[in-house]
């Protein structure tokens, strides 16, 4: 009995599809994936939302390699989660939702380690965009100010102009009232804009 | 002798506020107060006539896009994040599962060692 729970164990592991607890049941032939890489669903999952969670943890921590690290265990967990996500919001506020506490957990423990995310290199993201933007001078410029924020102030401003969601939205996944998100915008808009004069 | 009455800030002090300036009992009153940030918005848009920066303003169709355009640009991500997430998500859930199985292992151990103990005291 017990042997044929290990092995079973085993195969599961062994599989080539990968897939997550709870997922195997009504599985379509098109999530399963090829000589054991990831599945595509999960494929599916991170070239639809990967962009915007690790920009949005870009956003509260500043610096890419931790960004990529809270996109890959906010992406873990929710992959693994995914089952039992209700539908109750939209994926994508789901997503960053476990994001967020996935970045203000790291944040903490940044914190008690004492490294000041003031002193990360605030321009090392615009290597990675060095080509598609004309002035790179304006381009840092602009991190400058994105960085002179507040940490709220910036998400706010992410998860409102770059992903569009409802400020009501925005205000429960922050937990914080309705008029700080939106005067904190105002404000945010206000001093991102007058850095993008030079931009222009 | 009742609690000082609660005040909102001067027109001033909002536009203060409204262009950075740090000031914490205005910080901490706009933060909850509805009416000021009505007054907020009227304020940005009488120094933003065009409109591009009040809240309501870009709700609609002409919403501002340099900005978005210059977030995603300061916020970008690496060519190959896509691929590499994809990886590493995958090799964290197989690592995850084989300790599963480790577990599942050790446990099956013990659960062994405490059957044949189990059946000795039983024979004793």
């Amino acid at each position: 009995m017990l042997r044929a729970r290990l092995l079973a164990r085993c195969w599961a592991v062994l599989a080539p599809d990968g897939v997550p607890p709870g997922r195997a049941a009504g599985r379509s032939a098109a999530g399963t994936a090829a000589a054991g890489g990831p599945p595509d669903d999960l494929r599916a999952l991170v070239d639809e939302h990967g962009t915007a969670i690790y920009r949005y943890a870009l956003s509260i921590v500043r610096d890419p390699a931790t960004a990529e690290d809270i996109a890959q265990e906010a992406l873990t967990k929710a992959w693994l989660a995914l089952p039992s996500f209700r539908g109750e919001s939209s994926l994508r506020s789901w997503l960053l939702r476990i994001t967020h506490n996935a970045a203000m957990s790291m944040l903490r423990v940044r914190r008690a380690e004492a490294i000041d995310p003031d002193d990360i290199e605030v321009s090392s993201g615009a290597d990675h965009v060095e080509g598609a933007v004309e002035n790179r001078l304006a381009l840092a410029q602009f991190q400058r100010a994105l960085a002179d924020l507040d940490e709220l102030s910036r998400q706010i401003v992410v998860l409102r102009e770059v992903e569009d969601l409802p400020y009501e939205t925005i205000a429960a996944m922050l937990r914080v009232p309705l008029p700080t998100v939106k005067t904190r915008l105002l404000r945010a808009r206000r001093q991102l804009t007058t850095a993008l004069e030079g931009w222009r | 002798m009742g609690p000082m009455r609660w005040r909102h800030p001067s027109r001033a002090a909002l536009r203060r506020w409204l262009q950075g300036e740090a000031d914490e009992p205005t910080d901490a009153h706009i933060a909850t107060c509805e009416r000021c940030a009505a007054r907020l918005e009227t304020l940005a848009g009488e120094s933003d006539p065009g409109g591009s920066i009040g809240t309501d303003a870009l709700q609609g169709v002409g919403r501002a896009s340099g900005l978005r355009a210059a977030l995603e640009a300061a916020l970008a991500a690496p060519s190959d994040l896509n691929v590499r997430l994809t990886t590493q998500v995958h090799e964290l859930q197989q690592q995850a599962r084989w300790q599963d199985v480790v577990v599942d292992a050790v446990g099956g151990g013990l659960d062994t060692l405490r059957l044949l103990m189990g059946d000795k005291e039983d024979d004793g």
